[in-house]
C-alpha cells in the first residue's frame, strides 16, 4: 500500500482519528497529571518530612516522574511499541506511592483521590479505545518506516 | 497623581486609603472608645483592606501592657459573617483561600495543554498556508504544549496543596528558582501562543492580498478566481526564490496544484482559529498567575465591597 504525503488527506484522517480518541487520551494525560500532582503533594512530601529533607525533593520527584511520562506520552504518538513500557511503570509508581501514603493516613477522599486515579488512568490505557488507537499509530508507524525503505531501495 | 505625590510627599494611594477611611469611619471616636477600656489604652489601630493593603491608623502606645496591642480592622470582600465565624476566621487562616484561583489555573493550564497537543500535531497538516514555517512552528507548538503540561501540573499540585497545606504554596512563591520555573514556562506556552497568532497572521494577510477582501470577509466561500489567485500567492510565498514563471510551469505540470478547493481552505483556517483558542488559554493562564499579572491587580480593585 502507498503511503499518502498528501498533507490534506493526512489532515483529515488525523482529525477523523482525533475527535474518536480525544476522550481516552486526554482523560489519560489528566488522569496521569492529576494522579503525579496529588502524590507530590501527600506522598513525596509526606517522605520527604519523614526523611528530614527539604520538600523540594518532593517538588522535584514529581516534575521528574511527569518529563518520564511526557517521554512516554511522546513514544506513544510517535507509534513506537515500548511506549506502555515507559506508561505503565509510572502508574505503577504512583500506585504505589499513593497505598505507602494510606498506609499511614486515615482514609479521606481527598487522600484516596491519586490511587483511583491512577488506577483509572491504568484501565484507560487498557481499554478499547485507547488500544485501537495506540495500534493505529503503530501501524502508521511501520507504513511510514516501510515507504522510507522502498524509497532507498 | 505625580503632582500630589510632590506636593505632599506621600504617595496618593496612601493618602486616599487614609481619606476614605477617615471619612468612612469616626476615628476620634473609635480611639476614645478605644482608649476608655483600661485593658486596650494606647492599642494600635490597623485597618487591612479587601485588597490586604495594611494602613496604620494610629501606632501603638505602651500604656496597657508592654507588648503591643493593636486592634485589627479588617475589610471583609465577600457576605457578612458573624462574630463567631470571624474569629474562627482570624484563628485559623493567616489568608484567604485561594482555591478558585488555584482550580481556575488548573482548567486554564490543562486546557491549553491538550489542545497545545492537538495543534502541534495538527500544525504539520495546516500546510498550505503557513508558507513552509509550519514544522518550525509545530516544535515551537510542541515545547509550547510541554511546558502547557508541566503548568497544568504545578496547578493541580498547588490546589492540592491548596486544599491540605496553604502554607506550602506561600513558601514555594517565596522561593527563588520557584519563580523563576513559573515565569519561564509562562513565557515557553506565550511563545509557542505567540507563534501561532503569527502564523494566523500569516495567513489572514495572504487571502486579503490575494482576494482583496475585508478582515471580516475571510470566511465567506470563494470563488474559483478567487482560489486561484490565493493558490498562487500561497505558491509564491512558499517558495521565494523561484521566479513566478517556474511556479506557473510547474502548476501546468501538475506537480504543483492549481487551485485550492474550498473545503482545503476552510479547513486549514479551522485549525488556525483552534490554535487561537489555545493560544487564548495560554495567555490568560499566564496573566492569572504570572508574566501579565498587573492587569489582573488592576480588576480586583474593581470588587471591593465594605463589610466594617
Amino acid at each position: 500500500m502507498k503511503y499518502s504525503f498528501d498533507p490534506l488527506k493526512e489532515y483529515l484522517v488525523w482529525r477523523r482519528y482525533a475527535y474518536r480518541f480525544l476522550p481516552a487520551w486526554a482523560g489519560a494525560l489528566l488522569l496521569c497529571l492529576n494522579s503525579i500532582a496529588g502524590n507530590m503533594t501527600h506522598s513525596l512530601s509526606y517522605y520527604a518530612a519523614v526523611n528530614h529533607l527539604p520538600t523540594e525533593y518532593a517538588f522535584a520527584t514529581g516534575v521528574a516522574l511527569c518529563l518520564v511520562f511526557f517521554v512516554g506520552l511522546k513514544m506513544l504518538y510517535e507509534g513506537f511499541r515500548h511506549a506502555n513500557g515507559v506508561l505503565i511503570p509510572v502508574a505503577i509508581v504512583n500506585t504505589l506511592l499513593a497505598i505507602a501514603y494510606l498506609e499511614n493516613h486515615s482514609p479521606t477522599l481527598l487522600n484516596l483521590l491519586p490511587l483511583f486515579s491512577a488506577l483509572l488512568y491504568i484501565l484507560v490505557l487498557n481499554s478499547k479505545n485507547h488500544r485501537r488507537y495506540t495500534s493505529m499509530l503503530r501501524v502508521k508507524r511501520r507504513r511510514k518506516i516501510r515507504a522510507a525503505k522502498s524509497l532507498i531501495h | 497623581m505625580p503632582r500630589d505625590f510632590l506636593q505632599s510627599g506621600v504617595p496618593t494611594a496612601h493618602t486616599t486609603t487614609r481619606q476614605r477611611l477617615t471619612s468612612l469611619l469616626d476615628l476620634p471616636a473609635l480611639y476614645r472608645t478605644i482608649d476608655a477600656d483600661p485593658a486596650i489604652v494606647g492599642a494600635g489601630v490597623v485597618h487591612i483592606g479587601s485588597d490586604y493593603q495594611v494602613t496604620v491608623l494610629r501606632e501603638f502606645v505602651p500604656l496597657c501592657s508592654i507588648r503591643p496591642k493593636r486592634v485589627i480592622l479588617r475589610e471583609v470582600a465577600g457576605q457578612l459573617m458573624t462574630a463567631d465565624e470571624y474569629a474562627k476566621l482570624a484563628a485559623n487562616s493567616p489568608r484567604e483561600s485561594q482555591l478558585w484561583k488555584e482550580a481556575s489555573g488548573i482548567a486554564t493550564n490543562c486546557g491549553g495543554a491538550v489542545i497545545g497537543f492537538v495543534i502541534a500535531k495538527a500544525g504539520v497538516a495546516a500546510a498550505p498556508f503557513s508558507a513552509g514555517t509550519s514544522l518550525a512552528l509545530s516544535y515551537i507548538a510542541y515545547a509550547g504544549s510541554a511546558a502547557g503540561g508541566v503548568q497544568c501540573l504545578n496547578s493541580l499540585w498547588r490546589t492540592y496543596n491548596e486544599l491540605t497545606n496553604p502554607a506550602e504554596n506561600d513558601y514555594y512563591d517565596t522561593l527563588g528558582w520557584y519563580q523563576t520555573m513559573t515565569v519561564a514556562l509562562d513565557g515557553i506556552s506565550l511563545v509557542g501562543a505567540g507563534s501561532s497568532t503569527f502564523a494566523t497572521v500569516k495567513t489572514a494577510m495572504a487571502i486579503k492580498r490575494s482576494t482583496g477582501r475585508d478582515m471580516t470577509d475571510i470566511l465567506r466561500r470563494m470563488s474559483r478566481q478567487e482560489r486561484a489567485k490565493l493558490t498562487s500567492e500561497v505558491l509564491w510565498l512558499k517558495n521565494p526564490r523561484h521566479p513566478r514563471e517556474i511556479v506557473r510551469l510547474k502548476q501546468l505540470s501538475g506537480s504543483l496544484p492549481k487551485r485550492f478547493s474550498n473545503p482545503q481552505i476552510r479547513l486549514s483556517i479551522m485549525t488556525q482559529l483552534k490554535d487561537q483558542i489555545g493560544a487564548t488559554l495560554a495567555i490568560v493562564g499566564s496573566s492569572i498567575s504570572g508574566n501579565i499579572n498587573p492587569i489582573l491587580v488592576a480588576l480586583y480593585e474593581e470588587f471591593e465591597s465594605y463589610e466594617i
